[in-house]
């Protein structure tokens, strides 16, 4: 019988659905994190309204969406996510949205993504130059949606900035000696920084792609060894997770560690240095090159 | 009226008060016998103790359906042990149990290598993606609940009130025990994987207890507490909607608050009668 109520109380309310959604002539972009935001914003400009799902300081991988999110989604002209695994906890609710009709691009797979174990890691948004590509794709997007605009100019116009950017991070890690050029991380989220900048990653805390698996105490013992072995002088833990184990593997090590975090998952507070893409990745840079320079 | 309906507009809503209706009724149907005879602590443990079997299944690459009823089994069949080899009470076993089937949940999700087909989403659905075929699978389930309860009734009534005079009846109590174990196991293996592992706890025992506040015969018990319920994932829905609160949480606390209202309201209205004890 509630089935039956609750049957006829939707077609009525299907029924008076629509028109507002009609009235509602401007572009909407959805992005699923802090950082892709961003990289939108730089695109669209002024001329679309851009809205960011997961909250900046929270976890990409485990954050969960609110109904007004999912409407959002089902609303946007577009939504832009990260993909490869990256967004765990709404996968299930992009995926019906996309079935339902909602035009959803996942960057990371068409930025020639880094394979790891049987998949692929998603952090690519710490590599300007695959960031300026996302750049270009969102741009191609917009235009298929709307040609009246011309995006791909202002992903042009980011893409210098970008190339810019990863000039300048260059010259800021040129004060790590080439021995020195070795990270320890808190989750796999470095392996596109470590590529591109020429960094080795000898261990992380966290086992596993995702942020929510636990170490064993062998690996943590392992790692404590290599550290010792290699003289690495800091961990880099993230600001979207506590660093709790980070610091107790640091504590363990004979020599002095320091833990310092970096901005991996989120964009940093407005204001801070690292509230843009751009800002993030040059923080990131000075925090690795005083820490290891 | 607009605020009540704006939200519903979309099909993942619907989606989602449709699945999330027929989990909150086979919930109903479980959860109050759960909360008759006092197994809330079982059916925690059951939801966190089904983790290690879909983690296997997904590394394996087998049903995870499968998965799961094994992992309740292998969890069901410990508790008894420890109930039956040893003086304590039951809740030591199902404690045991719990801690022992999630470590090993853990265990298995760390040692997954890479982000190829996120666990963790498998794991834990979310009510906002509920699909088209989740809500088969949900209509199977609170069918097959809602037959056994209907056929097992008077087994469980006898089992919830009585169970030493069971034998004497000629009804079967452990026959009895191991279906209403089963139908529990069906309600929450076959509804926390779509709507999500709190809005299944929420519901199992939220919508129940509150019934039980209210009303005494078993039969109304459990269809106040599918209203209850139902009443919980709607209200959740328009809440989320509006308030942009995370979809399953949300419906999840609304019968819990819920619950408190009830009793609130009941105590004072009864201030000068007894207060408000659960039946059983």
């Amino acid at each position: 019988m509630i089935l039956i109520i609750g049957a006829l109380s939707l077609l009525v309310l299907t029924a008076c659905g629509d028109d507002e959604i009609a009235t509602d002539h401007g572009l909407t972009v959805v992005a699923t994190t802090t950082v892709i935001g961003d990289l939108v914003r730089n695109v669209v400009g002024p001329d679309v309204t851009v809205e960011v799902l997961v909250p900046i300081g929270a976890d990409p991988h485990d954050y969960q969406a609110s109904s007004r999110q999912v409407a959002q989604i089902n609303r946007a002209s577009l939504v832009v996510a990260n993909g490869l695994g990256l967004e765990e906890a709404l996968l299930d609710v992009l995926q019906a949205a996309e079935r339902d009709g909602a035009n959803v691009l996942e960057i990371a797979p068409l930025l020639d993504p880094i394979p790891v174990g049987s998949g692929f890691d998603p952090h690519v948004w710490l590599d300007p130059g695959r960031m300026a590509e996302a750049a270009r794709v969102v741009a191609e997007e917009m235009a298929r949606i709307d040609a009246s605009i011309d995006w791909s100019s202002r992903a042009e116009v980011y893409a210098i900035e970008l190339d810019i950017t990863h000039r300048e991070i260059e010259s800021i890690l040129q004060v790590v000696p080439q021995d020195s050029k070795k990270l320890v991380a808190n989750h796999d989220s470095l392996g596109y920084f470590a590529a591109v900048y020429g960094f080795e990653i000898v261990g992380t805390v966290i086992p596993g792609g995702s942020t929510l698996g636990a170490p064993s105490s062998s690996e943590l013992a392992k790692l404590v060894g290599v550290i010792e072995e290699e003289g690495i002088r800091a961990i880099f833990a993230e600001t979207t997770e506590t660093s709790v184990v980070a610091a107790s593997v640091a504590a363990e090590v004979s020599h002095q560690v320091e833990v310092v975090d970096l901005y991996t998952g989120s964009l940093g507070q407005p204001g801070s240095a690292a509230d843009t893409l751009i800002g993030m990745l040059l923080t990131n840079a000075e925090l690795i090159a005083g820490a290891l320079g | 009226m607009e605020w009540l309906t704006e939200p519903f507009e979309f099909a993942f809503q619907q989606r989602a008060l449709i699945g999330g209706s027929l989990a909150a009724i086979a919930l109903a149907l479980v959860g109050t016998w759960v909360v008759i005879r006092g197994m809330s602590f079982l059916g925690d443990a059951l939801v966190h103790g089904v983790v290690p079997g879909i983690a296997l299944a997904i590394l394996l690459d087998f049903n995870v359906m499968i998965g799961a009823v094994l992992a309740a089994v292998v969890m069901l069949a410990g508790i008894n042990l420890v109930h039956r080899q040893t003086t304590f009470s039951e809740d030591t076993g199902i404690g045991l149990l719990f801690v022992g089937m999630l470590g090993v949940g853990v265990i298995l999700i760390s040692r997954t290598p890479s982000y190829s087909g996120s666990l963790t989403a498998i794991l834990f659905g979310d009510v906002l993606g509920v699909t088209i075929g989740d809500i088969r699978v949900l209509v199977l389930v609170a069918g097959v609940i809602l037959v056994v309860s209907v056929l097992l009734y008077r087994h469980f009534l006898v089992l919830a009130f009585n169970e030493q005079k069971a034998q004497l009846f000629g009804f079967r109590p452990r026959f009895a025990q191991a279906a209403l174990l089963g139908l529990i196991t069906l309600g929450i293996v076959g509804s926390f994987q779509t709507v999500g592992t709190l809005l299944v706890l929420g519901l199992l025992v939220g919508p129940p207890a509150t019934a039980a506040l209210i009303v005494r015969r078993v039969p109304i018990m459990m269809v106040t507490a599918a209203v209850i319920g139902v009443m919980s994932v709607v209200a959740g829905l328009i809440i989320s909607y509006h308030f942009d609160t995370a979809g399953s949480a949300t419906m999840a606390v609304v019968p819990i608050v819920l619950f408190f209202v009830v009793l609130t309201i009941k105590n004072l209205a009864g201030r000068a009668g007894r207060p408000a004890t659960a039946p059983g």
